[in-house]
């Protein structure tokens, strides 16, 4: 019977739901391009990640260097108004007044401790009847580097407590380097008071502003959160500081110490293929146009012995890893299915019979990812410099392979894809036991994030020096690594 | 199920077969179609948090199929052949005649009409887009949408019927 019908409706119904297995090369191809994009993720992430620290660091480095610069030419200015036998610094006495709440008071500024100043407002100054007094009624505190030369800004910290508040406040003052008439201080004066009763004035203040005048000095009020309103003149400067470089560890009191690493990181294979016989030269092609490079790792510990501050002699184990794909696709394939029966006769002669059960016609397709992994003992000399926290080394030096694994398939000179993993099944070995010597170069930026402990990122480079494929093998195979290393150093003091 | 390999190359076995033939239906070559399914999977895999749990899952990944044969054709600057409005007469065709061809058979006839026609075909009467619908992805009046399909019908009815009356 026949039946009319919308085509629409036949086709819908025979192919909306229909399925034809996709080519087997659809999968791998998948496969790897969601691992690429994995890869690539990974590497935007590591990629910010560096990129904030350096930033970071660069802010880090150049704060620090303009703040030693503006001590530097505080320290460099010509003062010459205040003496010790007729004055006393203000900031001697700003720390004398706050006696009761002071818990540390440090002299920097000096050339000891060139790394003081973090940041500076300019000083309104009030005065009042407070603002002189004797100063040999007071302890005195500062007798060495602290002792105010003429001509030479002093710098220390104050802790500071407001009335009303029971915070604390940390300041950094210095004094010294203003015009005289608003430091000098005069003999007893109408008020005579000691540092007690200068504190105690202080403790009584109704107000932040009675505070403020209570004090023989000046200093911003800003620092401190509160809203004055004072006159103009400029006769100090009152910085803040958070900490002096206290998270640098002093190499020159330890000039000879050891400090061990722990590093990981992503690292790329260079290969290059060579051989002199020219009949293997379409095979060297063959070979480089199925096998690619991809991205790897690097892991090691390090163990380093600083030698007079800025040598370094180091020596670790280091894993390797070099991975490539390598990737087949034979358009006109042919797959011949064979099967040997084995009879005996009535001798007991084995008989053979080879019957072809299938060909099939068609793409190829062959996929592997090859994977050397090389651990190795380096051995290596290098220089170091720093500032501040932070700093760099330049290392350079060979590394001795004791273990050398590999495992993936290549192509063999007959255009047939084989394994070359040791002890599988139809496997060619063709790459040496051990990869020998290398050499490797590396630059390594650091960080002290506390005295004895680093983080430091290092981008190096490393040369297998012979190729590592065995010398039957007619295509040499030499390698080259680059990658960066991100870890920690921890110095063993 | 976004970072399991093992789980996404169950996914993938699932629904290969069905996407695939999918694909074919759009694309010009089985090459072309090869390559549509793998960028659909890759995008299925990568936007799967985006699958919102509303309609099939298997409606999800084929929508996300035939958007990507769309793209692949809108990157080959096919262009749709110049018609008018004119309404064509639907073509009645034996039942009998597509039930003796095979699904293999149905596909490659889809993939012998030319671009346009099988594009528009494709989505009205196979996946059941309406013609707004295919006007709006498709970047084409509604009215081009409804002569292509019409030609389209017409193409499909007179090859059916030349392969049914070919001796076997």
């Amino acid at each position: 019977m026949e039946q009319y019908s919308n085509i629409d409706d036949l086709l819908r119904k025979r192919l909306y739901d229909a399925a034809t297995p996709p080519p087997d090369f659809v999968w791998p191809n998948v496969e790897q391009a969601l691992r690429k994009k994995r890869r690539r993720f990974l590497f935007w992430i590591f990629s910010a990640f560096g990129t904030a620290v350096v930033t970071f660091s660069i802010w880090f480095w150049l704060n620090n260097s303009t703040a030693n610069h503006r001590l530097a030419t505080l320290n460099t200015q010509p003062q010459t108004t205040l003496t010790q036998t007729e004055t006393i610094n203000a900031a001697a006495a700003a720390d004398n007044i706050a006696t009761p709440q002071v818990t540390e008071n440090q002299a920097i500024g000096t050339p000891e401790t060139p790394n003081a100043v973090r940041s500076e407002l300019p000083v309104q100054r009030t005065r009042t009847p407070h603002n002189t007094f004797q100063a040999s009624s007071h302890p005195v505190v500062y007798q060495n580097k602290n002792t105010p030369e003429q001509g030479r800004p002093i710098v220390s910290n104050l802790k500071f407590q407001m009335p009303g508040s029971s915070e604390n406040h940390n300041s950094r003052i210095i004094s010294g380097a203003a015009d005289p008439e608003s430091v000098q201080l005069k003999s007893i004066d109408n008020q005579g008071l000691t540092t007690s009763e200068l504190a105690l004035n202080i403790s009584s203040a109704s107000t932040q502003q009675d505070a403020l005048n209570t004090l023989p000095f000046s200093f911003n009020p800003l620092l401190f959160g509160a809203k004055l309103t004072q006159p103009a003149g400029v006769p100090f400067k009152i910085i803040r500081r958070k900490k002096a470089n206290k998270l640098c560890y002093d190499f020159g009191k330890h000039p000879n110490v050891w400090m061990v690493d722990a590093y990981a990181g992503p690292s790329f294979a260079f290969k290059e293929l060579s051989t002199n016989n020219p009949e293997f030269q379409h095979y060297l092609e063959r070979r480089q146009g199925t096998e690619r490079r991809d991205w790897a790792f690097n892991a090691g510990i390090r163990g380093t012995l600083m030698l007079e501050q800025h040598f370094m002699l180091r020596f670790g184990l280091h894993y390797e890893q070099m991975t490539e794909v390598f990737e087949l696709i034979d358009p006109k394939s042919i797959n011949v299915v064979v099967n040997y029966h084995t009879t005996y006769d009535a001798n007991g002669n084995p008989i053979t019979v080879a019957d072809t059960i299938g060909v099939s016609y068609g793409e190829k397709y062959f996929k592997s990812y090859n994977r050397f992994g090389m651990l190795d003992i380096p051995l290596q000399l290098g220089v170091e410099l720093r500032k501040g926290r932070m700093g760099f080394n330049i290392n350079a030096g060979f590394s001795f392979n004791i273990w050398f694994w590999k495992q993936g398939a290549y192509l063999n000179p007959a255009g047939i894809p084989r394994y070359f993993t040791p002890g599988g099944k139809n496997t060619t070995e063709i790459f040496r036991t051990r990869t020998g010597l290398s050499a490797i170069g590396s630059v390594q930026w650091f960080y002290h994030v506390q005295p004895k402990l680093r983080i430091f990122a290092e981008p190096y480079f490393r040369q297998i020096v012979q190729p590592v494929n065995l010398q039957s093998h007619p295509i040499g195979q030499r390698y080259g690594v680059g990658g960066i290393r991100f870890g920690i150093t921890k110095i063993l003091d | 199920m976004r970072g399991s390999a093992q789980y996404q190359r169950q996914l993938y076995e699932q629904f290969a077969s069905k996407m695939y033939a999918v694909c074919l239906r759009y694309a010009r070559t089985p090459a072309d179609a090869a390559d549509i399914l793998q960028e659909g999977f890759i995008k299925v895999f990568t936007k799967l948090e985006q699958y919102q749990f509303q309609g099939s899952f298997e409606g999800w990944i084929r929508r996300i199929m035939v958007n990507t044969a769309l793209r692949n054709y809108q990157r080959q600057r096919f262009e749709f052949e110049s018609t008018g409005h004119e309404r064509l007469p639907e073509m009645p065709v034996e039942a009998d005649a597509v039930a003796g061809m095979s699904e293999r058979e149905l596909l490659n006839l889809i993939a012998r009409l030319p671009d346009g026609y099988k594009i528009v075909f494709n989505m009205v009467a196979i996946e059941g887009f309406s013609h707004a619908e295919v006007a709006d992805m498709l970047g084409i009046q509604e009215s081009t949408s409804r002569s292509q399909l019409t030609k389209a019908r017409r193409w499909l009815c007179e090859q059916v019927e030349t392969l049914h009356k070919m001796p076997q």
